[in-house]
């Protein structure tokens, strides 16, 4: 029914107002897009067999604990992990780099950027 | 010598009581020489007893010539008799008018002048012959045979005159006197009066030869005599009775002279009394005492005066000298040296008594010893001029009575111009009438004392030069008197100080605030590129939604309605940004502690999630509002969140930082701000608020002291514990805002 052909972009940010902008972007370029306000939100509700990939803003309350961190990386294959953050510092590199995330994008993001980005990410694994 | 009759008898014994009077009455008046009134009486006495030695002679004469020679002789204590009658009741009652004296004495004395110059003697122009005659049993009595003399009319007149004047005197005394006195005039002059009209008509009868008798006055006197001896008996006892009733009060008086003087030299006090006429003046023990006049010695005023201070000596000839020409109240203060040569201050008090014409009679009065007193006073002047401040002694009615040097040099004015002037003048023109608080201070309401309590208002020096001064007021009683004890201190030097110091506290506190922003400035970007990228998100979007064929309007509208929310929200970060990195004067409003917690959390929020850092919030709902300025409390609970989160750098474990707010046991409000890091070495505890000591590698080690003086200038206080189960909390306590009912104003 989409461009995306069966592809879900999760958002998963805790900040209500860059959710809502992203999820409302993704959607004018005719994305298919899920929102969560947490990690743990996005861990219990995402469909196991779900094909796409994970908008992850870094600095989302919750992320941090060791166990949700694990169930992502458990994740990582069949969703590949764009991070997005308002920050660059040092410890947020440190957790892109333990996400084995694909990608990573500062905020604000040019929403052609975006869109390249989640279709690279997307593509990779299929085409390797 | 004829045997002794009845009439020898009578008329010796006559003479010997005439004689008694006249001795009694004159040695009276060689007691009291100022009682004419006695030597009058001892004169009339004296002549009667002459009177009866010529009547014996009369009775016994041989001869009409040596009768007519006798009679003659015998007008002369007749005429000092009536002579001295007159002046005796003249001199006895002082009533009668004056005009009687002389004419009494004239008629008398002319009476005399005609007994010489006329007939034989006033009584007979001529002695004939003599009879003999004898009267119950006597001797035979020789009585005249003659012509009687027209002048003897001379002798009525006198003694009808003198009868006349006699009545005059008993009416002006019974107009006048006392009950008394009525009685010894009635007395007196009824006496007198039956003397000469007895006296008077025997002579007239014999002499106009109607009756054969001889010529007799003196038992005639007999009644006049038994009168005064009456008179002087009751006096004798009267005066008796005076006696004794002196004796009593004075003994009474003696006693309480002795009571007064036991009294009084317990308190202190000793007493003098002077009579004008006497060398030495009467000294209570206590007054010789406080005087230095040793036991036997003389009182000796102008002996005494050298031992008077000798700037005093003048003041206390004055003073006394200035009591006789007044009122005769005495009062002067002065001092003289003892024995010991030690200086006595004292006070003398007491009052001159004048007689009618302002002629000092006698003095009394007391002598007190205020050498204590003086010497407290000059350890009061002392201590007051010692004092670092100016001090001002002002009275119930604002009138300055005392400065000290310090007050001279801070007001401009000498101490003397400084007495007696209104405490008013020393305010500036603009407050002098608006004070009404100070006024009644000074005026001494108590409502208005506060004893203690400082004041900071403007004074004005001597000229017009304004000073910042702070006034310390106790009020005092000296006496019946309320005075108001004015320390001033000039707080130009300590405003002006103080004003620099907050200066540089709100100087520091801005550059602490900016370093610690800084420190913050990624995640501060953080905050700011949140709202930056919804806008930018939801633009897009609604440039895409707009590009559609058709466009999606719907979707376009909700793009700018969340731009719009995310714009505010991004100014929100801005304006908070700006107010902490303002350098704003400190401003102290209500606050609600709860609020300023939440503001820094949210200007943490991401720098907090950066590091990995939980928060766990405990406010107290229902705190009492709080008096502080919001920046700096902001930058307090910044700055002690920062630290605990840096104290949690290295720790493996979950790091959660505490805070907490709550009500304080005082009731001041006390917020927590607690890790689980590793704690703060115990010796360290109070040193870490201190400048330049950092348990950080690069920080400067300013943050904790400039939350201290922040704290410090809210009149706070800020500590730091370590926690049983490990990390540290930071504790700083609040007063609550005064008015903590009211709504906040801003």
């Amino acid at each position: 029914m989409s461009a995306s052909g069966g592809l879900i972009v999760h958002v998963v940010d805790g900040d209500d107002g860059v959710r809502t902008g992203f999820a409302r972007l993704l959607r004018s370029a005719g994305l298919d897009v899920r929102a969560y306000p947490s990690a743990d939100r996005f861990l219990d509700e995402v469909d196991s067999v779900a094909r796409g990939c994970v908008l992850l803003d870094i600095t989302t309350p919750g992320i941090t604990g060791s166990e949700t961190l694990q169930r992502l990386k458990d994740k990582r294959d069949l969703l590949p992990v764009i991070v997005v953050s308002a920050s660059d510092t040092e410890a947020t590199q440190r957790l892109t780099h333990e996400l084995g995330a694909k990608m990573f994008l500062r905020k604000p993001v040019d929403d052609q950027a975006l869109l390249d980005a989640i279709n690279w990410v997307t593509k990779g694994p299929v085409e390797a | 010598m004829a045997p002794m009759d009845w009439i020898h008898a009578g008329w010796t014994g006559m003479t010997v009581v005439s004689l008694m009077l006249a001795f009694v009455y004159l040695s009276i008046w060689i007691r009291q020489r100022r009682l004419g009134v006695y030597l009058s009486f001892a004169l009339c006495s004296l002549s009667a007893a002459a009177i009866a030695i010529f009547e014996l002679f009369l009775m016994r004469a041989s001869t009409p010539e040596l009768w007519a020679q006798l009679v003659r002789w015998l007008h002369v204590p007749l005429a000092a008799l009536l002579i001295g009658l007159v002046l005796f009741v003249r001199l006895q009652f002082r009533a009668s008018r004056r005009g009687w004296t002389a004419p009494l004495i004239a008629v008398a004395l002319a009476a005399l002048a005609a007994n010489f110059l006329t007939g034989v003697n006033l009584d007979f122009r001529e002695v004939s012959g003599l009879q003999s005659i004898h009267a119950w049993n006597s001797a035979p009595i020789s009585v005249p045979v003659g012509e009687p003399n027209p002048w003897i009319l001379l002798g009525t007149i006198n003694a009808l005159l003198m009868i006349a004047f006699l009545i005059d005197t008993v009416v002006a005394v019974r107009r006048r006197g006392s009950a008394e006195e009525r009685h010894s005039v009635f007395l007196v002059c009824v006496s007198i009066i039956a003397f000469l009209v007895a006296a008077g008509t025997w002579e007239l009868v014999v002499s106009s030869g109607l009756i054969v008798a001889p010529l007799l006055v003196a038992p005639s006197f007999l009644g006049i005599s038994l009168v005064m001896a009456y008179l002087i008996g009751s006096e004798i006892l009267r005066a008796s009775a005076m006696a004794t009733s002196l004796v009593t009060a004075e003994a009474r008086l003696l006693e309480t002279e002795q009571q007064m003087d036991l009294a009084a030299s317990v308190a202190g006090q000793g007493f003098w009394s002077w009579d004008t006429g006497g060398i030495e003046p009467w000294l209570s023990l206590t007054a010789r005492y406080l005087l230095g006049v040793e036991p036997g010695e003389l009182f000796e005023w102008s002996k005494y005066l050298e031992r008077v201070a000798p700037e005093d000596r003048a003041r206390l000839s004055n003073a006394i000298q200035q009591a006789i020409r007044g009122d005769g109240h005495v009062h002067v203060e002065f001092q003289i040296a003892t024995a010991g040569n030690d200086v006595r201050s004292l006070v003398a008090l007491g009052k001159i008594l004048f007689t009618q014409d302002h002629v000092p009679l006698h003095s009394y009065g007391v002598i007190v010893d205020t050498t204590e007193r003086k010497m407290a006073e000059e350890r009061f002047r002392l201590l007051v001029e010692s004092m670092p401040s100016a001090v001002l002694l002002v009275n119930d009615r604002g009138a300055i009575t005392f400065g000290n040097k310090q007050s001279e040099s801070m007001f401009g004015y000498t101490q003397e111009q400084l007495i007696g002037m209104d405490v008013e003048a020393l305010l500036p023109e603009r407050y002098r009438h608006g004070r009404a608080d100070m006024r009644r201070l000074f005026a001494g309401d108590p409502a208005a004392r506060n004893a203690g309590a400082s004041t900071e208002l403007v004074a004005e020096r001597r000229g017009g030069g304004a000073i910042m001064v702070e006034i310390g007021l106790t009020p005092i009683q000296i006496g019946q008197e309320h005075f108001t004890i004015a320390s001033i201190a000039d707080i130009g030097d300590r405003k002006r100080m103080e004003r620099e110091a907050a200066l540089q506290r709100d100087e520091l506190a801005h550059l602490s605030r900016v370093a610690s922003l800084s420190a913050l400035s990624s995640s501060l970007a953080h905050e700011l590129n949140q709202p930056l990228t919804a806008i930018l998100s939801n633009a897009q979007a609604g440039a895409r939604f707009l590009a559609r064929q058709p466009p999606d309007a719907d979707e376009v509208a909700i793009s700018f309605t969340n731009i719009v929310d995310n714009a505010k929200r991004a100014g929100d970060v801005i304006r908070k940004l700006r107010s902490m990195l303002r350098n704003d004067r400190t401003e102290f409003v209500r606050l609600e502690i709860d609020d300023v917690v939440r503001e820094v959390l949210q200007i943490l929020r991401s720098d907090l999630i950066d590091r990995r850092v939980e928060v766990a919030l405990e406010l107290a709902a229902d705190l009492p509002p709080v008096k502080g300025d919001r920046v700096q409390l902001q930058q307090v609970l910044l700055n002690l969140m920062m630290n605990s989160t840096d104290a949690m750098g290295s720790v493996a474990h979950p790091r959660v930082l505490t805070v907490r707010t709550l009500l304080a046991d005082d009731g001041e409000v006390e917020v927590q701000v607690a890790d689980n890091g590793p704690g703060i070495p115990e010796q360290d505890l109070a040193r870490i608020f201190a400048p330049f000591v950092s348990g950080k590698k690069g920080g400067m080690g300013l943050g904790l002291s400039v939350c201290a003086m922040l704290v410090q200038a809210h009149a706070g206080t800020l500590w730091a514990t370590n926690n049983s189960d490990g990390g540290a909390t930071l504790h700083f306590r609040l007063p609550t805002h005064a008015d903590s009912s009211s709504p906040n104003p801003d």
